[in-house]
């Protein structure tokens, strides 16, 4: 058995990796951009001059790597035939702006150093339109970050590259080495650029590293806002549990054992409409009711401290955060309880009308003793099933309690993320997700194998 | 089984016809809730530039504390680099600039940080003289050098604030001459710059630049590319201002942050709220020497913003006592949740005007919107007052233009076009969009009329304006399709000018420059003219009255503006929108202003026998 958990433990790493590449594609491809929101979701405020602000949009996204293909970097060898797509669009006349203009360049920017000896080349070559000019230099300030301002007449520009590329004095009279040396790169050099200037390689390792970066939105470690909001998601989601699983079970074998009866029948009615009433309905309603409006005044309604909580006694901090926690604790369980004495119930019904439970009646055991130690002990299969989800929720939180009452968990920071298109909270959510709920599997696997006997995972001779 | 099964079915039955009797219908109730449902309404018009909405009269006392709901949390509080309104709003308390809004004449010309100033000759130069009493809450002296130091932070390259930066592009020089006078010189004699040169947040150098990074440079130095390459030491200031823990104050050994303004910052617990506390050492304490002050400020002892992100909890709170004032409820809260006589014994109910319009964009691009005609006819098809009056609870002003209202740009004489279907019809048909085969649809050189309404999936009103549109304009023979979005979605569609209509607000100030977003310059390229209008005469206008200095000259121009919008109508300007607040009654000094947010807690105390209720 031993030798299949093992197996299990190193199938979880192919699996990861698969999960990542998906997520990452996904991801990527939505549409819209975080520099697009930093540079100006205020609409005042964005520059009135379009140069500028292009180039500081491409320096922005440099910053956090967009700039680069998504898998692989296969720019660096392909840029000659990229330039010639250049010249075509360009001999088509048309606008040196604008999304297709964006796109039939971007290649060439992709390949970034590499591509450098080459372009200055066809600079020097002068055997190019004007428009193609304007384009390559275009290219080399931008990635290179050449101090050329576009007011600058093309000839003095042409003669910064120059100055630049083969050193020798520059207009503010200062002696400068020729960049020219340090663009020299070895066969090797570029084929490692296949998987060094590309985003997912890049984060891969990063991520393995367990290194996620930092925010795109406010530049803090990714870490920091993930060991922030994980306790807070972490109150709810084990008291929920335990609460839940302490409610449900016994009501399951109440309703099993009892089947029929009234008692049954009013329990199922109850609980089916528990678990029809929508969450954000029951919330939005519990506000109204018990949070002191219109109605009682029994539980504060927003986040988890009272103002001025800091200064409280250990003791008297426990309580306000209790009181804090009730209202949306109940709204976080009572869907999960339902549904999950229902399982209990129905699993429960099975297993009793086995043989072996006539059996053991049959033996004399005592009607507690039949259902507690045997009839339980093999209902609880599908109970266990549903442990493999605890662990993934605990980093999931509930995006939409969590906003109903303002508690600043997991829910909140992994949909701002998304909103927002903050790609290394939204990664390192997804990462930690799909491990944990890789470990929650193995983890039932394990306590089924320990539950009931009947389950090995030994090769049949 | 037959039984129990018509027992239920009764049951149910009854159960629907008792839920929904008490719903009465529409005209009666909207004659009951609107007005204005028990609440006062500022009007900034004609004399009132201050509109007072607590009873006037009784002696101010120092002391209470204001705790009032903010929708948004800001991720941090660096005034340079945030990006978030909320942030701006609580650093505006902090913080102070070298002018401020005169409140009387609502010119920015009133001396806050700077005593007094000059403009030169030419218009291109400033030069501000710095008061000689101001004094950072950390105790040291505020003086020029820290004004200089925050233009040079402003213009480092490498600092994570170009949208501010973008601003300041025409500098191209700055200096002190001695402790107390900065000066500081633009490329252009914009007549925005005393705004701009008198508006941005003055930092204490000894907090930001502790080691002195950026002395050796000018400002000259920080615009040359080849400098900032070169100095490493320039990289090395940003770098740390970027991430500088003033940015994010959190928890308890957080250092607080250090500004020169009447409130301290007290505290930030994430998630939570932030706090404020009075600056006893302000410098301005007595201010009434101020003009447009008329008395006193800084009464509260605390200002605490919590941090409430649903609608409901956020009302809710307000009724338990949780917080004392809304600064924007939902319309429908403000109109049925609120009219108990408890609450209205309790809280007084504002509606303020906000600088923000809201607008239907018309792509002038695409083939059904390039004819002015065809723009004009929409703008008739457009039952605005119906729309306010049953989407909008009556809240919006409406308006002609892309002026504030309240402001002396807008053009006063100019009247809305009416909601006529029928001469928009005529219009339509002029233009030559008539239903040539016969399926119904309007059609011109082979195109159907039918076009795509694009909104943005959060907002409710947009939905109801483009249904009404649809219903509206099927009667006419015109298809619209309502396409939802999600926000990022809706920008970038914006900004690739990939839609036919849209629905969206722009917010504005006081003072407005069209440039940015009418210009034909800032057609295509992610440029703030989406909607690509373009006009020869109101190109040049824009162009021109940017440098006019003579305030009624300028003004004149925008007039003219103004009427080209309304002939050529590349939108239809909808309405400005008022937002709906509530606030204790116990506070008074509640003062409402043309600018935004609307609201200057520096005036509000609590009456004496609630002073001493602290958290």
């Amino acid at each position: 058995m031993w030798k299949y958990f093992l197996k299990r433990i190193l199938l979880i790493f192919p699996t990861l990796f698969g999960i990542s590449i998906i997520t990452f594609i996904i991801i990527k491809l939505a549409p819209g951009d975080p520099t697009a929101f930093k540079m100006g979701n205020q609409q005042t405020g964005m520059s009135s001059d379009q140069n500028l602000a292009k180039q500081v949009i491409e320096q922005t996204r440099e910053i956090y790597g967009l700039d680069k293909p998504l898998l692989l970097n296969f720019t660096i060898y392909s840029y000659e035939d990229d330039w010639e797509d250049v010249r075509e669009y360009l001999k088509a006349g048309k606008a040196l702006s604008g999304r297709a203009y964006d796109d039939i360049v971007e290649p060439i920017k992709q390949a970034d150093e590499v591509a450098v000896p080459f372009l200055v080349g066809l600079l020097q070559d002068e055997n190019l339109t004007d428009n193609e000019i304007l384009v390559v230099l275009e290219i080399l300030t931008i990635k290179q970050k050449l101090a050329i301002s576009t007011e600058m007449s093309i000839d003095k520009q042409l003669e910064y590259i120059d100055n630049w590329w083969g050193g020798g004095t520059d207009s503010t009279g200062v002696v400068r080495n020729a960049a020219r040396d340090s663009y020299q790169y070895t066969g090797f050099q570029i084929f490692k650029k296949i998987f060094t200037e590309a985003q997912y390689p890049r984060w891969l390792v990063n991520m393995m590293m367990l290194e996620f970066g930092d925010s795109i939105k406010d530049n803090r470690p990714v870490w920091d806002h993930i060991k922030e909001s994980v306790p807070v998601s972490l109150i709810f989601t084990f008291t929920s549990f335990i609460l839940a699983y302490l409610i449900a079970i016994p009501l399951g074998i109440y309703s099993a054992t009892h089947q029929y009866t009234t008692g049954d029948k009013v329990t199922t009615v109850i609980l089916f409409i528990l678990y029809s009433l929508p969450n954000f309905w029951v919330a939005t309603m519990a506000i109204v009711f018990f949070g002191g409006g219109d109605f009682f005044d029994i539980f504060p309604v927003t986040g988890l401290h009272s103002l001025g909580a800091e200064e409280m006694g250990t003791w008297e901090y426990l309580l306000d955060l209790g009181h804090h926690v009730a209202l949306p604790l109940i709204i976080w369980t009572y869907g999960s309880f339902s549904a999950l004495s229902r399982y209990m119930r129905g699993s429960m019904l099975e297993v009793i009308r086995q043989d072996y439970i006539r059996t053991a009646r049959a033996k004399g055991l005592s009607e507690r003793v039949v259902t507690y130690k045997h009839a339980l002990r093999n209902s609880l299969i599908p109970i266990i099933t549903m442990l493999a989800n605890l662990l993934p929720l605990a980093i999931s939180g509930s995006i939409i309690i969590e906003s109903i009452f303002s508690i600043p968990g997991m829910g909140q920071l992994s949909f701002n993320a998304v909103l927002f298109r903050d790609y290394p909270i939204i990664m390192a959510v997804t990462t930690i997700s799909a491990m944990l709920t890789l470990s929650g599997i193995l983890l039932s696997d394990l306590l089924y194998a320990i539950v009931d006997p009947r389950i090995t995972f030994e090769e049949k001779n | 089984m037959k039984k129990s099964f018509i027992i239920q079915f009764s049951l149910m039955i009854l159960l629907i016809i008792y839920t929904n009797s008490g719903v009465r219908s529409t005209e009666k109730y909207l004659e009951d809730e609107l007005g204005n449902a028990g609440g006062i309404r500022v009007e900034l018009t004609g004399e009132e530039t201050v509109f007072e909405s607590s009873p006037k009269g009784g002696t101010p006392v120092k002391g209470g504390t204001l705790v009032f709901a903010e929708s948004a949390e800001p991720e941090n509080l660096n005034s340079y680099t945030s990006t978030s309104a909320a942030a701006t709003r609580i650093l505006d308390y902090v913080y102070e600039t070298l002018l401020g809004y005169d409140y009387e004449t609502w010119r920015y010309d009133r001396p806050v940080l700077a005593e007094s100033f000059d403009i030169s000759e030419d218009g291109y130069t400033f030069t501000f003289r710095i008061r000689e009493n101001v004094y950072w809450h950390d105790g040291q002296q505020l003086t020029a050098d820290d004004v200089l130091f925050s233009i040079k932070a402003t213009l480092n390259p490498f600092v994570d604030n170009a949208p501010m930066r973008s601003s300041f592009s025409k500098v191209v020089s700055a200096w002190t001459e001695g402790p107390f006078v900065f000066g500081i010189r633009s490329s252009e004699t914009y007549f925005r710059n005393q705004e701009i040169l008198g508006g941005f947040h003055i930092l204490p150098k000894h907090i930001w630049d502790p080691k002195g990074l950026l002395d050796r440079y000018s400002v000259e130095d920080l615009l040359n590319p080849t400098v900032t390459r070169e100095e490493a030491a320039i990289k090395e200031f940003a770098d740390d201002f970027n991430v500088h823990p003033q940015g994010r104050p959190v928890g308890d050994e957080a250092e607080p942050i250090i500004g020169s303004g009447p409130w301290l910052f007290d505290k930030w617990i994430t998630g939570d709220y932030i706090s404020l506390a009075r600056n006893d050492n302000y410098w301005n304490a007595d201010s009434t020497f101020i003009k447009g002050y008329s008395e006193d400020g800084a009464y509260l002892d605390k200002i605490i913003v919590k941090v409430i992100s649903d609608a409901t909890a956020r009302l809710t709170a307000l009724k338990a006592g949780e917080i004392d004032f809304i600064p924007r409820m939902r319309a429908v809260q403000y109109f049925t949740q609120t009219n108990t006589p408890d609450f209205l014994e309790k809280f007084q109910k504002v509606s303020y005007v906000n600088p923000a319009y809201h607008y239907v964009g018309w792509n002038n691009d695409k083939p059904y919107f390039s004819d002015k005609r065809v723009r004009q006819a929409m703008t008739m098809l457009i039952d605005k007052d119906g729309y306010n009056k049953y989407v909008g609870y009556g809240l919006g002003i409406p308006t002609i233009g892309p002026f504030f209202i309240y402001s002396e740009q807008y053009n006063k004489n100019i009247e809305p076009w009416p909601y006529d279907p029928q001469r928009a019809v005529e219009l339509i048909e002029e233009a030559g969009w008539i239903d040539h085969d016969g399926d119904g649809i309007r059609d011109k050189d082979g195109i159907p009329f039918n076009f795509t309404f694009s909104i943005s999936s959060g907002s409710t009103s947009s939905k109801y304006l483009a249904l009404m549109l649809k219903e509206d304009l099927r009667k006419v023979g015109i298809v619209v399709n309502i396409r939802q979005l999600e926000w990022s979605v809706y920008v970038e569609n914006l900004r690739d000018r990939q839609f036919d209509v849209v629905s969206l607000l722009w917010i504005g100030g006081l003072e407005m420059d069209p440039y940015q977003i009418w210009h034909s310059d800032n057609i295509g390229d992610r440029g703030s003219n989406y909607i690509g209008f373009r006009h020869a005469e109101a190109d040049s206008i824009i162009e021109t009255a940017r440098y006019v200095m003579d305030k009624e000259k300028r003004n004149a121009m925008y007039f003219r503006l103004q009427e080209i919008f309304h002939e050529e109508q590349p939108y239809t300007f909808m309405h400005f929108q008022r937002d709906p607040g509530a606030y204790l009654k116990e506070f008074h000094g509640v003062k409402w202003i043309p600018t935004r947010p609307g609201y200057k807690l520096y005036s509000w105390w609590r009456s004496a026998s609630k002073v001493g209720a602290t958290l």
